[in-house]
Formats: C-alpha cells, sequence, structure tokens
C-alpha cells in the first residue's frame, strides 16, 4: 500500500532507521535494515534532463525495515515498512507498507 | 586499495542498451586503478577492437567477452494453424501497457580466455557468428532471434587442452531467474547442469544493483546466488553489469530503452534504478561484504568472491599480438589466386605486359621512364611484402571486367603505374603527373587502400562473384554504425517522451546539419528553428525534448552492410571477426571501417556508382540504336578507334581533348555531368571556362573548403584567363606548377617542392608532408636547412633566404588544403566521359541520367533539359513503355513509297512504367511480358494490373494508344475522358474475365471502341500536371509551375532563362519548385544556404546570407514551391546569381492573391 507521509525517523551509527514515528505512533526496527534503490518517472516531473543531472532524476533511496509498535496501547503487529529519504537532509517519507491487517486498521 | 576488474560491461556499441563509448569506459577504469578493463558488448564485437585500441594506447590489458541471448533448445514454433482453426482462442485483449514482456529472454555472458595464441579470440568469433547463423532463408535473424542455446556453447569454448573461455550467469541467466522465483531447487540443477555441460569453464556472476528487496539484483537475490555458486560447486565473481558510466547516463538508458520497444516512458518495464554504472573498486569493495553480510557464508566469502573476480581477469587478459595478429594484414594467400612461386615475380610479369599494352605507341625513351618507374614501385612493393594484395585487387577488377561491369579506381590508387597496367585504374598516371609515392611511401606498415567505383546497379553481382571467387571463409562484407544524428534523435526522443506524431514532426524536419548535442546552443541561432525556440520556451515537454535529443547524439542505432566495403582474408578470417547476415543475405563482418588497420584486415572499396550505370546503359542504348551507324550519329569521324564496327564504344579510350565536350562544358549547362552539375559547380565551372582535362582536374580540386578558404581559386582564374602572370614561387617549380598556372593545388606539387628544395626522394617528400604539423617531425628546420645547403655545380646556392621564406609560407598554409591530384584525375575521368556523352548523344544520355538517377536534382529537371535540347518526351505507354527509359525513334511523315532518310530521324525519350507509383515489381512484369496490347481490356485482362494502377495508367496517358489504336468513330480520336469512363467501366465489372478463356487475338478493342463513343472532355492542362505529379512523381505535360501563372504574371516573377539578360544588382522576383538546397563552406566560415529553383524555362540559384536567412526562417529548409526576391550578381561570363533578400511560399501567396481576387469580383458584381 503506498502511503507517501513524511515521518521522523531516528538512525543508528550506520545511517540505518533505527526507530520512527508515523502518526503519533513510534516503531523500533526489528530488522538488518536493507537499502535499496527505487526509480522515479522523472519524464512526468517538472524540469530539464540535462546532460549531468540524471542520476538524481532516477534513483529513490530506500530503507526496507520489518518494524513493531512501541506505543503503549497499540496492537502489537509486525509490518514492513519502506522508508524514502528525501532530497533535503534528515526528511523522510513512509513510503509504502506492507501488511494486509495494518492496512485494515489504518484506512477501515 | 586492492584492484577490482569489471568484467561485463556494455558500451555504446551494445545498440539501443549501453551508452557510454569504449574509450571513455576505458579511461574511466584506469583513472579508477585498473590493470584490466572488459567489453562485453550485447550480440558481438562491435565495439571490441575499440576496446583493445583504447586499452593498448593506456598500458593495461583488454579482456573481450559477448553478451548474449539464451535461446530455448527448441527453436521450432509448436502452435499449429489447424488446432487453432478448430478450437477458436477466445477473444484476447491487449495486455496492460505497464506488462512486464511475457518472458525477457535469459541472457549469458562469454569472455575470452588470453594467452592461448588466439583459440579464446577464434572460439568468441565463431559462437557469435553461430548465434547470428542466418534463418533458412538465409536472411537477417529477427533481434529477438539472435542468441544461442545451452547445448551450443561447449561445441565453441571447450579445446582439446581444455576451456578457451569462461561463460558468467549472472543477473539475467535462467539460474538467475530461478532464483529471483525463489525456486532454489531448480535453480540448483541448473547451475549443475551449466556445469556438466561446460566443466571448468563456468561461473556464477553475483551482481547487486541494489534493486527492490527479492528482486533480481537486488542484495537478497546476489546472497542467495553466491550461496548457490557456493553450494553447487562453481567459482563465482562479483561485477556490476555495468550499462553505462556514470549514474546520470542511466536517463539516456530510458530513452534508448523506449527506442528498442517502440513505446513511450511509462508504457514498459524500466531498467528499476540508475545503478548500472562503472563503480569504483571501493563502491565494488563495499558491495562484495554487503552481499556476504546478508548471506549464511562466512565473511572471509567477500575476500574470495573478490579474488576469484581478479583470477578470472587474469585467464582471460589478452595479448593483442599474439591472440589477435594485431595489426598484422591477413591477405589471401597468392595460391589462392592460382600463382605458384614468388608473387613479386608474377606482378612484375603481369605489369611488364601491361607496359605494351596501355603504352605500346610510345616512344622508346618515354618507355625507358616508364620502365624505371616501374621498377621503383615493383622494389617498393616488394619491400613491403604487398604483391599478393595488388594481385587480388587486380583479380577482383579482372572479375569485374569479365563480368562485363565499368569500374574505375578512385583515390591515391591512381597514382600507381603498377594499377594502370593492371588495368585497376584507367587514368594514366604518367601524362597527369600522378605520383606513387603519394600512394605508398617508404613508412606505410597498414594496407594501402584502393578503391574501386563500379556500376551500381551490378554492385550485388559483384559482391556475389567475390565470395564465388575467395570462398566464404575468406570474404566478408564489412559493417558500419549508423549513429544518432539530430534528426533520428529528437524522433526517437519524442517517442518516448509520448509526443505526438504532429509535434515530433514538427520538430524533426526543421532540424538541419548539426550536432544533437548543440541542440539548446543552436535553437538561439538559426533562424530555422525559430518557430521551436518559441515552443520550447512554453511546453515543458519540448524543452525536455532537446535533453534527451542531445544526450542520444552520435550513439550507434544500429548496424548495417558498409555501402562498399568487401573484407578480403586469408583462411583464418572467420576466427578473426564474427560475421552475421546483411541486408542482402551474404555475410557481414562487425568490424566497421575504423576497425580495419587494428584488425589487420583488407578492406577493398568496392562503391557502387550510379554514374558508372549511368555510362554504361547509354553506351548501351547507342549500341541498341544506333548498331554500325553509331559514329554517324554521334557526329565522331567514322573511323574513330574507340567505337567497334557494331557501335560499342569504348568510354575509357574516347579523346580526352574533345572541343566541342568543352564547349558544352562552358555553356554551364552542366545538369547531369558527373561532379559538376551542383550549383555552386555551375558558378566556378562558369568562370573558369575549362578548355583542357587539366582544367577539370582542376576544377573537381578547387571545389573544396580548403581552397574556397584558402582563396586559391582567384588567383588561379586570373592566370588563366590572362588578367594576371603565373607566379611560380621559384623557377625550378615551372614544370610541375605550369598545368596549375602557378597555384599549389595537389599534394603532389607539394612532393615535387620537397624532392627540389631539399634534395630528397619523393617518397621522403611525402612523409615531410604527412608530419608537416606535427612538431616532433621538426619539418621546418630540417626543410630551411636542407634547401639553403642545396648548391648548383657551381656551389652557389640555389634557394636564396627570400625564397625560402616564401616557399615555406605556401607549404605550412597548405595543410589542410591540398587535394590529391589522383584523386581528383579519377574523378574528372567520369566528368568527363559523361560531358562527352551528353555533347555526342543527348537522348541517350538523358535516357540513361532518368533511368539510373545518378544526380543531384530531380528527374522532372532532367525532363525540361531533355526538352532544352530538343529531346521529345514521349508519353507513358502501356505498349511502348518499358521499366528503363528508353530512346525510341520517331520518324517524319513523309510520301508513300519514299524511303526514310535515317539522319532524318529525331530521336525521342519513352517514359519508364517503373516510375509510376505504387506499381508493384509483379505488375510490372507482366505488363512487360505481355506487350504489345490491342485495346484496354485486353491490357486489364492479359497484364491483370490492379483496379488502382489501371486507373492510374488511364489518368497519365499510359492507355491512350490503346484506345486509339483502331479507326474509332467520330474524329478516330477517343478523348482521356472517354478513355476513363472504360476503366471504370472495366473496374466495375467486379470480376476480371479469365485470361485463360480468351484468345488475344480476339477483336477486343472493338469492344472499346464500342464502349468509348460517350463523349467527356479532355482534361484541363491543369488537372493533367496534377495527375502526373501524382502518379509519376514528376510532371511530362507541362511545368508544375504554370498553375501559378496569373500571379506570377502579376508580381512580374522573371523566368530563369532570363537572368543573363539582367544588369548586374538588377532586383528581380523569381519562383520554381525548389531542386537542391546546400550549405556549402565558405570562406568566411559563415553559413551561407543556395538554393535552387526550377521553373521550367530553367533553373535559378540563390544565395542566402545571414540575414535574408533570417527573414527566410521557416522557409529555408521547409517549402517546396517559393518565390524568392533578390539582386542579380554576375559570376562570370555565363554565370548568374541572385543574392536573396526575401522568400515566401508561392503556396501561401497563391491562397492570398485568389481571395483578392474573388473579394474584387464579388465587389465589381
Amino acid at each position: 500500500m503506498n502511503i507517501e507521509e513524511p515521518v521522523t525517523v531516528e538512525l543508528s551509527d550506520d545511517g540505518s532507521p533505527l526507530r520512527f514515528e508515523w502518526r503519533g505512533v513510534h516503531y523500533g526496527v526489528i530488522s538488518a535494515p536493507e537499502r535499496w534503490f527505487a526509480r522515479r518517472p522523472w519524464w512526468l516531473l517538472d524540469g530539464r534532463a540535462s546532460l549531468g543531472t540524471g542520476g538524481a532524476l532516477i534513483d529513490r533511496e530506500m530503507w526496507r525495515v520489518d518494524a513493531v509498535p512501541l506505543t503503549v496501547g497499540m496492537p502489537r503487529r509486525d509490518g514492513t515498512f519502506d522508508l524514502a529519504l528525501r532530497s533535503a537532509p534528515g526528511e523522510w517519507h513512509m513510503s509504502r507498507a506492507f501488511d494486509d491487517v495494518l492496512d485494515t486498521q489504518l484506512f477501515a | 586499495m586492492p584492484r577490482f576488474t569489471h568484467l561485463h560491461v556494455a558500451s555504446a556499441y551494445s545498440a539501443h542498451f549501453g551508452t557510454s563509448q569504449p574509450e571513455a569506459l576505458v579511461a574511466s577504469a584506469v583513472s579508477d586503478g585498473a590493470e584490466v578493463a572488459a567489453i562485453t558488448d550485447r550480440d558481438g564485437l562491435y565495439g571490441a577492437i575499440r576496446h583493445v585500441r583504447a586499452c593498448i594506447a593506456a598500458g593495461i590489458d583488454a579482456v573481450v567477452g559477448v553478451d548474449l541471448a539464451l535461446l530455448p533448445e527448441r527453436t521450432r514454433r509448436t502452435s499449429t494453424p489447424g488446432r487453432q482453426a478448430d478450437s477458436p482462442a477466445p477473444p484476447t485483449s491487449a495486455p496492460p501497457a505497464s506488462a512486464p514482456p511475457a518472458s525477457a529472454p535469459a541472457r549469458i555472458t562469454v569472455l575470452a580466455h588470453g594467452h592461448n595464441s588466439g583459440e579464446g579470440w577464434a572460439a568468441l568469433c565463431r559462437l557469435i557468428s553461430a548465434a547470428h547463423s542466418p534463418a533458412g532463408d538465409g536472411m537477417p535473424r529477427r533481434p529477438s532471434d539472435v542468441g544461442i542455446q545451452r547445448s551450443r556453447p561447449n561445441g565453441f569454448l571447450i579445446g582439446e587442452s581444455g576451456p578457451v573461455a569462461t561463460v558468467l550467469l549472472g543477473p539475467d541467466s535462467d539460474v538467475a531467474q530461478a532464483v529471483a522465483a525463489a525456486d532454489l531447487p531448480l535453480a540448483a540443477s541448473m547451475l549443475a547442469e551449466w556445469k556438466r555441460l561446460l566443466p571448468g569453464a563456468i561461473a556464477v556472476e553475483v551482481v547487486c544493483h541494489l534493486t527492490e528487496p527479492g528482486d533480481r539484483a537486488s542484495i537478497r537475490h546476489a546472497a542467495r546466488m553466491l550461496e548457490l555458486a557456493d553450494s553447487v560447486g562453481v567459482p563465482a565473481v562479483l561485477s556490476n553489469a555495468v550499462r553505462y558510466l556514470r549514474p546520470d547516463d542511466a536517463v539516456t538508458g530510458d530513452v534508448l530503452d523506449a527506442a528498442d520497444r517502440l513505446r513511450p516512458l511509462g508504457a514498459f518495464q524500466p531498467q528499476p534504478n540508475a545503478q548500472a554504472w562503472l563503480k569504483s573498486a571501493a563502491a565494488m569493495r563495499r558491495l562484495a561484504f554487503l552481499i556476504v553480510d546478508h548471506s549464511a557464508l562466512p565473511r572471509s566469502a567477500a575476500e574470495q568472491l573478490l579474488s576469484q573476480t581478479e583470477r578470472l581477469a587474469d585467464t582471460c587478459r589478452l595479448d593483442p599480438r599474439a591472440d589477435l595478429a594485431w595489426r598484422q594484414p591477413k591477405i589471401p594467400s597468392h595460391t589462392v589466386l592460382g600463382v605458384d612461386g614468388d608473387p613479386l615475380v608474377e606482378l612484375r610479369r603481369r605489369s611488364e605486359s601491361g607496359l605494351l599494352e596501355r603504352y605500346g605507341a610510345a616512344r622508346s625513351s618515354e618507355l625507358e621512364s616508364l620502365k624505371t618507374r616501374l621498377d621503383t614501385e615493383i622494389e617498393t612493393i616488394g619491400r613491403f611484402g604487398f604483391a599478393s594484395y595488388f594481385l587480388t585487387v587486380a583479380e577482383v577488377s579482372a572479375l569485374m571486367r569479365s563480368m562485363n561491369v565499368r569500374n574505375q579506381a578512385r583515390g591515391s590508387g591512381a597514382g600507381s603505374l603498377v594499377n594502370y597496367l593492371l588495368r585497376i585504374s584507367n587514368v594514366d598516371p604518367a601524362r597527369h603527373d600522378l605520383l606513387f609515392e603519394r600512394f605508398l611511401g617508404n613508412k606505410r606498415s597498414t594496407l594501402p587502400d584502393i578503391d574501386i567505383d563500379v556500376e551500381s546497379a551490378r554492385r550485388h553481382d559483384i559482391y556475389r562473384a567475390i565470395f564465388e571467387r575467395f570462398g566464404e571463409n575468406r570474404v566478408s562484407l564489412m559493417s558500419m554504425q549508423n549513429t544518432y544524428r539530430a534528426r533520428g534523435a529528437a524522433r526517437d526522443a519524442g517517442l518516448a517522451l509520448g509526443l505526438d506524431d504532429a509535434q515530433i514532426d514538427l520538430v524533426a524536419t526543421n532540424l538541419w546539419r548539426f550536432n544533437a548535442r548543440d541542440f539548446r546552443q543552436v535553437l538561439s541561432e538559426k533562424p530555422e528553428l525559430r518557430e521551436i525556440a518559441a515552443l520550447v520556451k512554453n511546453d515543458a515537454q519540448i524543452d525536455m525534448l532537446v535533453d534527451l535529443t542531445e544526450r542520444l547524439d552520435r550513439l550507434p542505432r544500429h548496424i548495417s552492410m558498409h555501402p562498399c566495403g568487401v573484407i578480403l582474408g586469408n583462411d583464418g578470417l572467420l576466427n578473426t571477426t564474427p560475421v552475421q547476415p546483411s541486408g542482402m543475405g551474404l555475410p557481414m563482418s562487425q568490424y566497421d571501417k575504423h576497425d580495419m588497420d587494428d584488425a589487420g584486415l583488407l578492406k577493398l572499396d568496392v562503391l557502387g556508382v550510379r554514374m558508372q550505370s549511368t555510362l554504361a546503359y547509354a553506351v548501351s542504348e547507342i549500341r541498341r540504336i544506333h548498331g554500325r551507324r553509331a559514329a554517324h550519329a554521334g557526329g565522331l569521324p567514322v573511323d574513330a578507334r574507340y567505337v567497334s564496327a557494331d557501335g560499342v564504344i569504348e568510354l575509357d579510350e574516347i579523346p580526352l581533348d574533345d572541343e566541342a565536350t568543352f564547349e558544352a562544358i562552358r555553356t554551364t549547362r552542366t545538369l547531369g555531368m558527373f561532379q559538376i552539375e551542383s550549383p555552386g559547380q555551375r558558378e566556378l565551372i562558369g568562370k573558369m571556362q575549362p578548355t583542357e582535362f587539366e582544367d577539370l582536374i582542376a576544377d573537381i580540386s578547387l571545389f573544396r573548403p580548403g581552397p574556397m578558404k584558402g582563396n586559391m581559386v582567384a588567383p588561379f582564374l586570373d592566370t588563366k584567363h590572362g588578367f594576371a602572370q603565373p607566379q611560380y614561387l621559384h623557377p625550378t617549380f615551372r614544370p610541375f606548377l605550369e598545368s596549375t598556372y602557378g597555384v599549389v593545388i595537389y599534394h603532389e606539387q607539394i612532393l615535387r617542392i620537397f624532392a627540389a628544395c631539399m634534395n630528397v626522394s619523393l617518397a621522403e617528400g611525402d612523409e615531410m608532408r604527412r608530419t608537416i604539423e606535427d612538431p616532433e617531425a621538426r619539418v621546418e628546420e630540417r626543410f630551411r636547412r636542407q634547401t639553403a645547403a642545396n648548391v648548383d655545380s657551381d656551389g652557389a646556392r640555389i634557394y636564396d633566404d627570400q625564397a625560402i621564406e616564401r616557399i615555406w609560407a605556401v607549404l605550412k598554409g597548405f595543410g589542410s588544403f591540398g587535394f590529391c591530384k589522383a584523386h581528383g584525375a579519377a574523378f574528372a575521368l567520369p566528368t568527363f566521359q559523361s560531358a562527352w556523352l551528353k555533347t555526342h548523344y543527348p537522348a541517350e544520355f538523358v535516357a540513361a541520367l532518368l533511368t539510373h538517377d545518378p544526380g543531384m536534382y530531380p528527374k522532372r529537371l532532367l525532363l525540361a533539359e531533355a526538352r532544352r535540347m530538343g529531346v521529345p518526351i514521349l508519353p507513358l505507354d502501356v505498349s511502348a513503355s518499358r521499366e528503363v527509359y528508353t530512346v525510341e525513334r520517331i520518324e517524319p511523315p513523309r510520301p508513300q513509297g519514299v524511303l526514310a532518310d535515317p539522319d532524318d530521324v529525331i530521336l525521342g525519350i519513352r517514359l519508364s512504367l517503373s516510375d509510376v507509383h505504387g506499381i508493384t515489381g509483379a505488375e510490372l512484369e507482366r505488363i512487360l511480358a505481355n506487350q504489345p496490347y490491342v485495346g484496354i481490356g485486353d491490357f486489364y485482362q492479359r497484364a491483370a494490373p490492379s483496379r488502382a494502377l489501371l486507373t492510374r495508367l488511364g489518368l497519365v496517358g499510359a492507355l491512350d494508344s490503346l484506345a486509339t489504336r483502331d479507326d474509332a468513330a467520330g474524329d478516330g480520336h477517343a478523348s482521356r475522358g472517354d478513355v476513363m469512363a472504360r476503366v471504370r467501366e472495366l473496374i466495375a465489372r467486379g470480376k476480371r474475365p479469365a485470361t485463360r478463356n480468351v484468345q488475344p487475338t480476339l477483336p477486343i478493342f472493338v469492344d472499346d471502341r464500342e464502349q468509348l463513343t460517350e463523349v467527356t472532355s479532355e482534361p484541363s492542362m491543369v488537372e493533367r500536371v496534377a495527375t502526373e505529379l501524382d502518379v509519376l512523381q514528376m510532371e511530362v505535360s507541362e511545368h508544375v509551375i504554370e498553375s501559378y501563372r496569373p500571379l506570377l504574371d502579376e508580381l512580374g516573377v522573371m523566368p530563369a532563362s532570363e537572368l543573363l539578360n539582367c544588369w548586374n544588382g538588377t532586383t528581380v522576383l523569381v519562383a520554381g519548385i525548389r531542386v537542391a538546397t546546400q550549405t556549402p563552406p565558405m570562406r568566411s566560415g559563415k553559413r551561407v544556404v543556395f538554393i535552387s529553383l526550377d521553373d521550367g524555362s530553367g533553373c535559378s540559384d540563390s544565395t542566402f546570407f545571414e540575414e535574408a536567412q533570417d527573414r527566410a526562417g521557416p522557409l529555408l529548409f521547409g517549402t517546396k514551391l517559393m518565390v524568392i526576391q533578390g539582386k542579380t550578381r554576375r559570376t562570370g561570363e555565363r554565370g548568374v546569381s541572385i543574392e536573396a533578400t526575401n522568400a515566401w511560399d508561392l503556396k501561401a501567396l497563391w491562397a492570398q492573391w485568389q481571395q483578392t481576387q474573388q473579394r474584387q469580383e464579388r465587389e465589381a458584381s
């Protein structure tokens, strides 16, 4: 499920996500975060594609993490999340969440 | 930092895939500390020679491989048409636009091992050739069918002493596909099968592009691949499956993917991200550890992965000398030529017998000097060991003569006496002072080029004959890389962005001869791009289009057969180069002309030249029409030795001093004459007024950027016309500068200057010429010193300091200007021959021009030229027209019983059926086979044209002769309208009468007559011209411009034929249809546009300088019918051109004018 909402992310020493807060809920990462690169449909976005600008046009850095809610009172649900690094330093997006149950809880 | 070698790298020579030039990839690897660099292009070795060359230059070792598709074991499609008919398939909806291709074929990479005397290289070449081996019909495979079955590499890659290459199973392999599908048992059994098929010649290629977890080339996937290699016991290597040099190039890759699939971005599954770049050794090490950390293997596995990569790289390092025989000539052995013993002895023997044939009438002193020259040439050829090469070329040339195909060596090869004696060239090098040393000096290490022009229409026959004569294992066609130019780049970029066709057309049609990479820059500079520049400002997509067009510039698009290159090799040719079928079915090397010298391959340029076909056809028409009266018909002496008794003219023997021919050239009515028909050349010819063959050589040599910029033309003309005294630089130069009036034009003259001044040989002179701009050669210093030291028998200096200054200034400034005289002379021969034919046999020559279309002008202009010369054009006639333009005798009416006087006969040109729009080869064949016809019905029945074709033939009058054949009722003449009525009636019948039931002798024309009685009017001249243009793409009855006559008269437009009567500087208006657009090199370096308009009376040439270009804007290149305003400028006795001030679109003017007319009419009534 595509989410695309801002999140606050706390990083470990090697720069990978450790904890994050989303919709008022704190989550703790319980897997080895896996870094990957998704792509953008750059031809639909405003702007140019002149020589020398291209790498950043396509690649979108993501971290895939398994996480559980740390906030008391929430039902404990394991979920998998893609956290996307935005172009401004320190800003993150919750890109996607994978969990059927979570889906129904969040958007029912 | 330990090194890392990228073993899987696609360059831009992986067409529609890679984005980076091999040289750039090598340079980047070297700067990162690489000792070895690999290239593994898709489907071939297209970039391999360049890669090896770049590696040698950078002082590193090269690895070469190929990336090939893996085909299913059974190639036969299993679906049978019968079963489909039994059970009709449910209506299938098209797959959703974003669906990935059903099953992208698996791919493998094959790396040749090195240091095995070329065994690895040969195996690679032969495997690739097998992957391209022709489809059943001998034609190229479809791109999706290029590849190899899993069982095949074994036979190529496992040599007698073990493997000679290694197959890499990377992220696109069948094994990796199984891993990605999480079917590990299947993956393991596949890998085990590979291992069994290719013992010791297999490795798992671990690639991590940091794609979405679980996908191919993700961290997880790479980790599983590594574990799999470990468990099956196959070595693993790390690579980045490189597709581009920098992350930035990934955008270019996206655009190429779209071009490859012919679908816009967003309508197909794109590459997953931009990670397939040439990452640094440090980054690759980090990846190795990242992968291992995600695997079940110990950390030491990372070091092992990296060291195995380097071990394989070492195995694959090539030794260019031992593995590729780098730069060593590989030519057919003399035994293939049927020569026993020493080829040099044979070459001398043949040359000496040629001496008698070519110079039988020469004086003995001349003969002596020719023999001396021959000795020198033979000695040089022998020293280089090129005797077999010359014999090979002579063999090819003899092969062409035996096929009765005209041929003529071009280029510096014409400077060789040996070539002349062996009949490779037909220009006498002694007579025109052409020098062997310019062709083959002292220091050459690679084979000299001999280029042969042949009849274009016979080129493929010649290729086939060469393959037959030398054998398929020794001959291959050369290929060429077609690269993106501005227009193609804009089209594919537009496609990628999903622009509609109209938008793409608007941009593409206005791009004119500039580099795509300068697109944005020229937008503001070129007036014809004004509209596009405005669009760019307002439309973000067009703005983006400019960026993408620039990115595609010069990337290879596809490979095709080179227009003339034939490679003649030794028995091992197919171990040297992979071959694939060309469009004509013959095998074609994957190397292009830039690869030839380094690969040590001999390329013979067999260039199809339409003018040679034209000449041959004119000669055959002369013989057919005139037979033994040929000489008389052409106004030649009846005993002319170059005309045979039965009327065959030996064009290579005609006298080169024929005054009638030069008189014709001097009129500047040079249309159809080789090399001298362009507007610029007409201007130069008008000024020069050539009087001898040497002038034609000079004319052709002067008409190029260098001499135009260097102002060599004016002194030449002034001296020729006696306005100035010749300046010979030094009196000793007179003998060899006299023919060019003191102006230094030719390389040959430079050689002679060096030789005279410095007392050196001509070969040394050529060495000086070649290195004149190389500071290390210190040519200037040597020239000054040795020339100053050159003294006569009294010890006096021959060249004083002033003379040395003067001479050096000319030599230095000459660098880019000079032209090889042998080249000019070889060109001037067909120039003269075509002029000679046009002068003596105008009808036959124009018929040949129309048939073979050798020139730059449209056929309508040739028709006008024929009419101007008094040669009638005979209309298309299905009973008389052939597939070519033929000459017909038109006998004047004469009283009964009076015999025809052959001199009274006029020759006309009958139009050809092959120019009828939409006629198929089969229809043409049937029409010709059944000629003549007795009626329209008869024609429809026996020739069986399509209905559309029948209609078109009727419209242009090709059926008129059938309708009037019988002495019909009324005035006996059926109108075009009657013909068309009959055509419509025949078509309306629905069913054609069956041919077999009808006797051709039946008086069908009687039916026609009966049905032609409806009286309908003749079409107007305007309608007739419009129809002819439509059907024939040229007008026969009247010039297209005549339709606009009322407007032109009102404007006071001047016919082109009257321009010569104007004073210099008269302001005039001309109109016509555009026949040529040129942007020739100019002295100032600024762009000048020449536009030639044809208005039926002749051709006007207008020059647009900057300001006028600005005014004309988009009209410059886009408009066919134009009106141009400008001032006349006399360019010589018979030349005039127009300096344009403005231009309009004639059609637009016409529309405006008609509106005005109508309004006035309304107001008047």
